[in-house]
Formats: C-alpha cells, sequence, structure tokens
C-alpha cells in the first residue's frame, strides 16, 4: 500500500499539520478549484502526526497520555502536569499521582496500563517520586482505561455559533452531514464556588427565582434592543462612539446593570476573558451574535459537535478536501527548501519523494525556526469526573469569575460521547502563559463546579501561540481562547484570501 | 442508526461505509450499486462523497442507506477516524486479480473494528467483496481461499461481484444491510438518546426545537 511515491509531482499548496485552520484552508482552495474546473488547484495536506487535528486534536485517554509524552512539540507545550487519582477512583483509598511531563521521548506503545504506567513514571513528580510505585501506577490506570477510547479529550474544544461562521461554512459547502451535534443546553455561571443558571431566553428571565423584577426588565430592555434591527444598529453605533468605555462600563452607563447580572452580560453572553480589555463595540457585537444564534436548532445558542469538535471538524474539512482531489499523507515528515529566486518550494517528503510547491500554509510548529510568543498563550485543563455533576445526558458552557479573573468552562458527559456512560469532564482555559497563579485560578474553577464528585484525572498546561520565521510560508497559528469558531474560521479564510491574490 | 418516521412505515438510517485497497473498485461498486452505472476511465477517486439509496427490504423495512467511500484518503493509509463514526455496517472490498488486495483484508479489518469498537466484533455486519470477476483470466485469489478467510473470521458473507457487469453486487448491499438492520432492534435498546442535530442545508430555520 505504500508503494505510492509522489516524487517529482508538483502542487500548487503544500499545506502542513492538519489543525482546524489548515483543513479549512487545504479544503477551500482545493474545493474552490474543483467546482471551476477539472484540474483545479493541487493539494498536498500533511501531517507528521499518525492523527488528525493538529493542536484541536482529540484523543482517548492513553493516546493524549501519549500526546504528552511523545507528540506534543515543546516549544509550544512545554510541560503537561498529571493527576491521576489513587486506585483510579478512590477505590483503594490511596494518594493520588502527579506528573511533570517535561520532554517527549521517543514513541513507544502506549496502550496497555503498563506500558504507560511505564512512560509516566520518569515524570513522577513531588513527594511521590522517590516511592513510585508501578503496581499503584498500574492500579490507578486501570479503571480509566477499561473504557479508554470511550474518552475523546480535546487539547482546545469550542463550541459553534448556531448562527455562526462555522454553521454557515458547513452549509455553503454542503458537508453538514459529516459532523453531529448537539446542543449546548444550559449556561451557568460560578461567583464565590456557587453554581446559577444564566438566563438563555426571555421565558428563562421571566422565570428565574434568582433575579429581582427591576433586574428582569433591565434584562429584557436589553434583549429588546437587540432583537430589533434599527434599535441594535443605534447601540452599537453608540457604542462605537464610547472608546474610552470598556464593554462592562457601556452595559453599566447604558443599561444600568450591575452586580451578578452585569456579570452574566459581560462573561456568560459576551465571554470577556478578564485578561483582554473587551470594546463596548466589540461587546456588543458579540452580545449580537449570541442572541442571533438563539432559536436556529432550538433555543440554545451554542452546537457541541459530537466526538469532539475541533478534530471531528477538521477531519470533515480534510474529507471534502480529498473528495476535491487533495492527498493526504499523516505520519510524514517534511523539510522545505528554497533555491534563490526561484518562485516556489522544494518540499522533501520522509517516504514519499520529494514535490514542488507554488505556496505553503503551515501550523508554525512545523517551522523548525519559528518564533514561540510566551505571554500569547492559553493555559489550559481539564478534569474527567467519576460523576455526571451536572446531569448524565447534557451539555453546558459555564463560566468562572472570581475577583479580577475569569475562567472559561465547558461540561461534556456521554450527549456527545466525550466520556463513558455517569461520568463528565470538565475543560477550564483562560488566556495568559500557566503561571503558579493561574493554575490556581483553573483548579478552583474546575473545583467549585466539581466539588460533589472526584476527579479521576487531571491535566493541566499552557499552548503558546507562534510565527513563522520565514515571510514565505503563510502560517496558521494556536487556537486562541475564545469560546466558538467563529475566529477560527476567519483566519483561515483570511489566508485563503492572502493565497488567491497570490 | 436512527429512525424516521415516514406515515406507517418505518425507515432506519444505515450508514455503510466501504473499505479496501486503492484500485479494486470501491467507487465503481458504490455507482453501480446505488445508480446502476458503470465508468470505464480509472480515476483515483476524486469527487466521490458519499450516496443514499432507499431500500425496500421487502418485509416491512425500509433502510435509507448512505453509501460512504473513502475519497482517495485510503492511498496513504490516512483514514481519520471520523470517517467510521457510527458506522451501521462495512463492505470489505478487494480485487480478484490482486492477491496483495485480498491479504490487506485482514488489516481493514483490525482497523475497522479499533476505530469502531463494536460491542460484538464476531457479529458486527461484515461483508467480503472479491471484485473484477470480469477478468477472470487474470484470477490471482481463488474463491475457495477467500471463503476461508470469511469463514475464520467469524462466517463473513462473501460474494463475487463485478462491478462492470453488475453481478453480484446487488446482492452483496442487500446482505449486509438486512444484517445491519436485524441488529437494529437490539442496539435500540442501548441507544435512548435523542438524535443529534444535522445541518442540513435544506431546512436551516425552519427546523423546531431539536433539543
Amino acid at each position: 500500500m505504500s508503494d505510492y511515491t509522489l516524487d517529482g509531482q508538483e502542487f500548487d499548496t503544500v499545506v502542513l499539520g492538519t489543525g482546524l485552520v489548515e483543513s479549512i484552508v487545504a479544503c477551500e482552495i482545493a474545493n474552490s478549484a474543483a467546482a471551476d474546473s477539472d484540474e483545479g488547484r493541487k493539494v498536498l495536506h500533511i501531517d507528521r502526526n499518525p492523527y488528525y487535528g493538529g493542536s484541536f486534536a482529540c484523543f482517548s485517554l492513553s493516546a493524549f497520555i501519549e500526546w504528552a509524552t511523545t507528540f506534543r512539540d515543546c516549544r509550544q507545550t512545554p510541560f503537561v502536569e498529571i493527576v491521576v487519582a489513587g486506585g483510579g477512583g478512590g477505590v483503594s483509598g490511596s494518594e493520588p499521582i502527579s506528573f511533570i511531563i517535561n520532554q517527549t521521548t521517543t514513541r513507544e506503545e502506549c496502550d496497555t496500563k503498563k506500558s504507560i504506567a511505564a512512560a509516566l513514571q520518569p515524570f513522577c513528580s513531588g513527594s511521590d517520586a522517590s516511592s513510585f510505585d508501578m503496581k499503584t501506577c498500574e492500579a490507578a490506570l486501570s479503571l480509566l482505561l477499561e473504557n479508554d477510547r470511550k474518552y475523546a479529550i480535546e487539547l482546545a474544544p469550542k463550541l459553534a455559533l448556531c448562527r455562526g461562521d462555522m454553521i454557515d461554512l458547513l452549509i455553503d459547502l454542503r458537508i453538514g452531514e459529516y459532523v453531529q451535534f448537539k446542543g449546548v443546553e444550559h449556561s451557568y455561571i460560578v461567583h464565590n464556588g456557587k453554581i446559577e443558571k444564566v438566563p438563555e431566553s426571555k421565558e428563562d428571565v421571566f422565570a428565574s427565582k434568582t433575579l429581582s423584577l427591576i433586574e428582569k426588565r433591565k434584562l429584557m430592555r436589553l434583549m429588546t434592543v437587540i432583537a430589533d434591527d434599527d434599535e441594535c444598529q443605534k447601540l452599537m453605533d453608540e457604542a462605537a462612539q464610547s472608546s474610552e468605555q470598556d464593554f462592562g462600563q457601556f452595559m453599566q452607563s447604558k443599561f444600568k446593570f450591575d452586580g451578578k447580572l452585569l456579570d452574566a452580560v459581560v462573561y456568560s453572553v459576551a465571554r470577556a476573558d478578564a485578561v483582554h480589555r473587551l470594546g463596548a463595540a466589540e461587546g456588543c457585537e458579540r452580545v449580537r451574535k449570541y442572541v442571533r444564534a438563539m432559536g436556529r436548532y432550538g433555543r440554545m445558542a451554542y452546537l457541541c459537535a459530537m466526538y469532539g469538535g475541533g478534530s471531528e471538524l477538521a477531519q470533515a474539512f480534510c474529507r471534502l478536501c480529498a473528495v476535491s482531489g487533495g492527498t493526504y499523507i499523516l505520519g510524514e515528515h517534511v523539510e522545505i527548501s528554497q533555491k534563490d529566486g526561484d518562485a516556489g518550494f522544494t518540499v522533501k517528503t520522509s517516504e514519499h519523494g520529494t514535490v514542488k510547491a507554488k505556496s505553503i500554509v503551515m501550523d508554525p510548529v512545523y517551522d523548525p525556526e519559528a518564533v514561540f510568543e510566551k505571554d500569547n498563550a492559553v493555559s489550559r485543563a481539564f478534569c474527567i469526573l467519576d460523576r455526571a455533576i451536572l446531569g448524565d445526558d447534557t451539555t453546558a458552557i459555564l463560566c468562572h469569575v472570581d475577583g479580577q479573573s475569569a475562567t472559561s468552562l465547558l461540561y461534556l458527559t456521554q450527549a456527545t460521547l466525550a466520556v463513558p456512560s455517569g461520568q463528565s469532564i470538565l475543560y477550564a482555559w483562560s488566556p495568559g502563559p500557566l503561571t503558579s497563579d493561574k493554575r490556581v485560578q483553573l483548579q478552583r474553577a474546575l473545583y467549585d463546579v466539581s466539588a460533589d464528585a472526584t476527579s479521576l484525572f487531571t491535566a493541566y498546561f499552557e499552548v503558546c501561540d507562534a510565527k513563522c520565521a520565514s515571510k514565505g510560508y503563510f502560517g496558521t497559528g494556536a487556537p486562541d481562547s475564545l469560546v466558538d469558531f467563529d475566529s477560527t474560521v476567519q483566519r483561515a479564510q483570511h489566508i485563503v484570501k492572502c493565497i488567491h491574490q497570490g | 442508526m436512527y429512525n424516521r418516521n415516514y406515515s406507517s412505515r418505518r425507515s432506519t438510517y444505515i450508514k455503510a461505509i466501504i473499505l479496501g485497497d486503492s484500485g479494486v473498485g470501491k467507487t465503481s461498486l458504490m455507482h453501480q450499486y446505488v445508480r446502476g452505472t458503470f465508468s470505464t476511465q480509472y480515476k483515483a477517486t476524486i469527487g466521490a462523497d458519499f450516496m443514499k439509496k432507499d431500500v425496500d427490504l421487502g418485509d416491512g423495512r425500509i433502510a435509507e442507506v448512505s453509501c460512504w467511500d473513502t475519497a482517495g484518503q485510503e492511498r496513504f493509509q490516512s483514514l481519520g477516524v471520523a470517517f467510521y463514526r457510527g458506522a451501521d455496517c462495512c463492505i470489505l472490498c478487494f480485487d480478484v486479480t490482486n492477491m496483495r488486495s485480498f491479504e490487506n483484508l485482514e488489516s481493514w479489518r483490525d482497523e475497522f473494528l479499533i476505530q469502531v469498537g463494536p460491542r460484538d466484533p464476531e457479529s458486527f455486519p461484515f461483508v467480503v467483496v472479491g471484485n473484477k470477476i470480469d477478468m477472470e483470466g487474470k484470477r490471482a485469489v481463488s474463491q475457495k481461499r477467500a471463503m476461508e478467510w470469511c469463514a475464520a473470521k467469524g462466517n463473513i458473507p462473501y460474494f463475487e461481484t463485478s462491478a462492470k457487469r453488475d453481478i453480484n453486487v446487488e446482492t452483496a448491499f442487500r446482505t449486509v444491510v438486512k444484517n445491519a438492520m436485524d441488529q437494529e432492534t437490539e442496539a435500540d435498546i442501548y441507544n435512548d438518546f435523542p438524535d443529534p442535530i444535522r445541518i442540513d442545508a435544506d431546512d436551516q430555520d425552519t427546523q423546531s426545537c431539536a433539543c
């Protein structure tokens, strides 16, 4: 089957990395060309890893550990901290075991509890390190690995706005049938350790027991303004003029929101992150998009892809690219060279010969000289819980507000086939490098939501953004910290536009 | 697999995926089955996506079959796990004039079982198709050998076909679809979740609450 060679072939575009941005770019180039003529633009799409998704990848539990120990790019994600509950859920009552994986090792099979324990051993940290007991570690992993393939762990979970750019793109390309979605039924905000539901519709606002009558009227006013095109435009214009105010201040002065209600609008609806300043105009635009999204596929604003969003979507775009004539190779390494005065690039693949390319699109981690922006990182964490704390067949988006920090959380269950029945997975993320303060912030957010459950498996890591050193490449970048896919789609479409313009 | 109600007749959605080496005739088989056409021009699969066909099993059951082709991503063994999601049955293809394509059936079956992880791999609805029997003179894999392999893998039904001459294609697909439907009742007991939301261009904005 590996007799095929590409040696000597010429491609219009070689795309390196199968993350969501690269996959949309590959798909759009191949697809637009295929629509124009039979002999369209030729795309070669390569991933150096044996799986699709790049930094949007989705893994079984053992594959996640394999990513942390083997496939992870250490420049982008310097370390991964893993905590495994003792006895795989407190069965034997032993202490949790923690690991700090700060380097990668060559690939060894990570498919049994024994091989995984062996792969993790060198990274055992803290007081456990000297007393590391292989048997205890294997026991801790065994319960989790019984259902290994029932876990769909995402490196960068994101949601699709029902009326957002991702859904529009799927419909445009007629590949809605490639991916299945579930509605994100609930939105919560967490204050001082207390979880409260965010009203998602007028009905919710009326029915709410936590909102006062005055608060209900204020909220209804905002929703009425946003729902009316003229009124909404007026509001947007006004917001655009109030550039000295951030979104929170604008909401405060315009609608007299304060306290929890203000937080709900600023953090749960406009998804401010308390790190970047959210301008009044941008905030209003996000509220508008959120309200617009409701009612298309049900009352919720967001959809969550089954089995792990970014990766499934990336594969859908790759499939359409292949259908349009794109060539796919996983697990292939490449070297790129460019001769002086030559317009194109020479791409030497590790197994299938050397090809020529007019343009190169790449995840910057493929550039040996890529510049990693340490400050422009997203800190991420997740924990697998032994119980479905917020319901067994549901999906929820949460926001944890704590003094000056805000953490986004996503709660997934068997509803999207993210975990085995009865368990749940809780993701938390926030922009910024994973400092000790940031780690405390993520840990507190996870803990406040899951206090009643036992965390079977917890992980913390950061993912830095990167840029290509050479200006000749079209670089993509790491997933951002926004909840929805819109910015990801826009990034890809910007690159496609640049390529078409030559 | 999920049910759709069309008045009193029940229609069940079946996802069938076609696996096998490049060049064994997967796309031709699919085209012959769904459209009754064959093209002599070989082109490594481009443009094939998935095709749909309603199958009346004659016993009151109707299957809405969607056949998924590999889109050429099998050439460098780069089929992603998403391709396999929710497969209800699998058509394993080889070319009777190409021994290697027969030998590779084992790894295609293994890969399918790893990716799909059915509860009972031994009884999962597979069918094996030995294609290109119109080129009998060039045959490299005997019927006996193929049947032995199928018997050893839990009695997988075996059919020798010609997508070109339209021999046995319908029978092979019908068998695997029927076997998938027979497993349906059992699967339904375990699957009581609401159906996922489907993004269709046709019914956008008219869909009622799907949650």
